[in-house]
């Protein structure tokens, strides 16, 4: 009989989950996450242990049979949050299991067109983020970047700005989910919500430091739009209203 | 004047200078120091007008010993006069990039004494950005129209890209409006293409040889100040893309910033112009189009109902419709509402099935415009085909979302 797989919410528990229902090749009801876990009348939950070790050999086996681009969806899908994201994940592996490494390419069947739709949301939201993102200067040199997005893509952007910034140290935090990321000029380290990062997040966007360079680049984005060509429509286009909060010029 | 009153003054006037790329070089972050190039460049903000912010554009002085019409900083302009210092603009540089406003610096100046003096500044800010404060961001550089090749071929060493701006697509318009001749910029032009071309040469033989200017360059022409039509316009940015090897011409609208009477006298900037332009440079550019096909002389203006592809298939009628399921590349491509994103798309797609209606919808083809001219399954979208052009046509105008969407509207159809 079709299950549903319950795993920790976590990426490698997601893997292990997978992993289980494409070997016993049934369609699983649905594959969830803990926190979003119903129990079902009439079918089977089967609780899933994470074990990162399998995870990674998943993974692996993935790279090695799929392609890199099967993983960077399914990673993105993933990120997304979208509800039932693991059934689309699931899917498409099996769709690509069936018919081969060159099936991701079968852009208008249903087994693959969400999850392509998916991860290009996510894939723009993280792009936007890499030039959106603004950084404020706390004390003690450090720099902190705030923001909401839509997507978890703090693990996407992150890597962009440890090679952008590696000499200064900085933090970012996703402060819709309270999670964030900080380099200390090695590595990254995943931020919990300790006081340190309460502190932090109860930082005002508008800071009081009275940054002068604050100060003047919200100056310098008044002066450089010409007026008579005034737009407010393709602005929001391109920068949506919703980053507005975080952003050093328009708050 | 404290810096915050010159970033004010030299910002704003550096406004109507409307390339905004950081695109083309990807430059690693330098040992111990700060910032990147990454070759498809980012976007960091919107300005009220639409235009994206990628770099800090301003201006090295405004004070300027020309006098050219259509110019905010002309001698004659009374209006007050500054400059930054070398240092003002590299720590400023270096803060804004820090908070991630930026992607880097485009420096551009009046000309302050002579050429020479002028062009020396700005080099020198790149080199000291690079050297001491250990710059791996974005760095464009004017080229001063008269600079010596000597200090041309500096600046390019430390800058992504650097330009000189045409302003007047003819030298009859260039003499009646400015004290520049034709030499003046084309001469610079010339020596940053050929040094650009020998540097990739040498480059190929010792990889070690020093970058020149990786982003290569580009120029700005202003549209609707002077009488040349846009086929001369699209013709002349063919011959620069083809014999200098530019990466971008960019347009921009003429906004009136003085009366002089050698000047039309315009209520609004001619933006729709502007923004048909691009379309037809994309065409050039990304599209496999010559201006030959865009323009000639019985069609010496861009539609303005319709964009410039939708013109020319709808001139070329008689080439269409095509098969969506064995047409080339390059022929999906000429079809209106069909972008490089889907064409490239539908052509992956198509290994694997046969193409419906749907499934172009889904890939993102506008099949509003696209109906016309494909045949999907075997058979043409429209029943009874050889339809009156007035009823197609219908379906091709657009409502232009005016102000060029510089970066992202690349691959939109
Ligand atoms: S040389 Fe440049 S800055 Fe000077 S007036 Fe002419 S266009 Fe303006």
């Amino acid at each position: 009989m079709s299950a549903q797989y319950a795993y920790d919410g976590s990426f490698p528990g997601l893997l292990c989950a997978l992993c289980a229902a494409l070997t016993a090749r049934e369609r699983p009801l649905d594959i969830v996450a803990d926190r979003e876990l119903q129990p079902m009348l009439l079918a089977p939950t089967i609780p899933i242990t994470t074990d990162e070790e399998k995870a990674d050999r998943f993974m692996g086996r993935i790279d090695d049979t799929m392609g890199r681009h099967v993983r960077r969806n399914l990673v993105r899908t993933f990120l997304s949050d979208t509800p039932g994201r693991e059934l689309l994940i699931y899917d498409y592996l099996s769709f690509i299991r069936e018919k081969g490494p060159n099936a991701d390419g079968h852009l208008t069947h249903p087994a693959v067109a969400p999850v392509h739709a998916v991860a290009r949301k996510v894939t723009v939201e993280a792009h936007r983020l890499t030039g959106m993102a603004r950084f404020t200067r706390v004390a003690g040199e450090l720099l902190v970047a705030v923001m909401e997005p839509r997507h978890r893509v703090l693990p996407l952007i992150a890597p962009h700005f440890t090679r952008r910034f590696p000499v200064d140290r900085w933090v970012m935090l996703d402060v819709g989910r309270g999670t964030g990321l900080y380099w200390d000029m090695k590595e990254l380290h995943e931020v919990e919500s300790g006081p340190e990062t309460t502190r932090l997040l109860n930082t005002p966007p508008d800071s009081a430091t009275g940054d002068i360079y604050e100060k003047m680049w919200r100056q310098y984005f008044k002066d450089i739009a010409i007026p008579e060509r005034k737009n407010p429509r393709c602005q929001k286009r391109f920068m949506p209203t919703r980053y507005w909060k975080y952003l050093t010029e328009k708050r | 004047m404290d810096i915050e009153k010159k970033l004010q003054i030299l910002g704003a006037a550096a406004k109507y200078d409307v390339s905004c790329s950081s695109s083309g070089s990807r430059r690693p972050t330098p040992k111990g120091g700060t910032g990147n190039g990454v070759s498809a460049g980012i976007c960091h903000s919107w300005a009220d007008d639409g235009r994206c912010v990628s770099l800090l554009k301003t201006l090295f002085t405004n004070v300027c010993i020309h006098d050219c019409a259509y110019c905010v900083n002309r001698r004659s302009n009374d209006i007050p006069r500054t400059a930054f210092t070398v240092d003002e603009i590299c720590e400023l540089t270096m803060e804004f990039y820090r908070r991630n406003y930026i992607e880097g610096l485009f420096l551009s100046s009046g000309v302050m004494r002579n050429a020479d003096y002028t062009m020396e500044r700005l080099a020198l800010v790149a080199k000291k950005l690079r050297e001491e404060y250990r710059f791996g961001g974005y760095i464009h550089l004017k080229a001063i129209p008269g600079a010596s090749r000597e200090l041309i071929r500096q600046a390019g060493l430390h800058a992504d890209r650097i330009s000189v701006n045409i302003e007047l697509p003819t030298e009859k318009s260039l003499l009646l409006l400015t004290d520049k001749k034709k030499d003046d910029i084309m001469l610079p032009m010339g020596e940053i293409s050929s040094a650009i071309v020998e540097n990739r040469d040498e480059r190929k033989h010792l990889r070690s040889a020093p970058r020149f200017a990786p982003a290569g360059s580009s120029t700005q022409l202003i549209v609707g100040a002077t009488p040349e039509n846009d086929h001369q316009i699209v013709r002349l940015s063919e011959g620069l893309y083809n014999r200098f090897g530019l990466k971008r011409v960019y347009y921009s609208a003429f906004v009136p910033v003085s009366s002089d009477n050698r000047l039309p006298a315009l209520a609004t900037p001619p933006l729709l112009r502007e923004h048909r332009l691009y379309q037809a440079d994309w065409l050039m550019r990304y599209y496999g189009f010559t201006a030959g096909e865009i323009l000639d002389d019985r069609t010496p203006f861009l539609d303005e109902e319709m964009d410039p592809k939708s013109a020319w298939a709808l001139r070329n009628i008689h080439l269409f419709p095509i098969d969506i399921q064995t047409a080339p590349y390059e022929t999906l491509l000429r079809v209106p509402g069909i972008g490089v994103r889907s064409a490239q798309r539908i052509v992956i797609a198509r290994r694997h099935t046969r193409l419906g209606y749907d499934d172009l919808k889904k890939i993102g083809v506008v099949m509003k415009r696209a109906k016309h001219f494909l045949t999907v399954g075997g058979r043409t979208l429209l029943p009874g085909s050889g339809r009156p052009l007035r009823l197609i046509r219908r379906d091709l105008i657009t409502r232009a979302m005016l102000g060029p969407s510089l970066q992202l509207n690349l691959f939109a159809a």
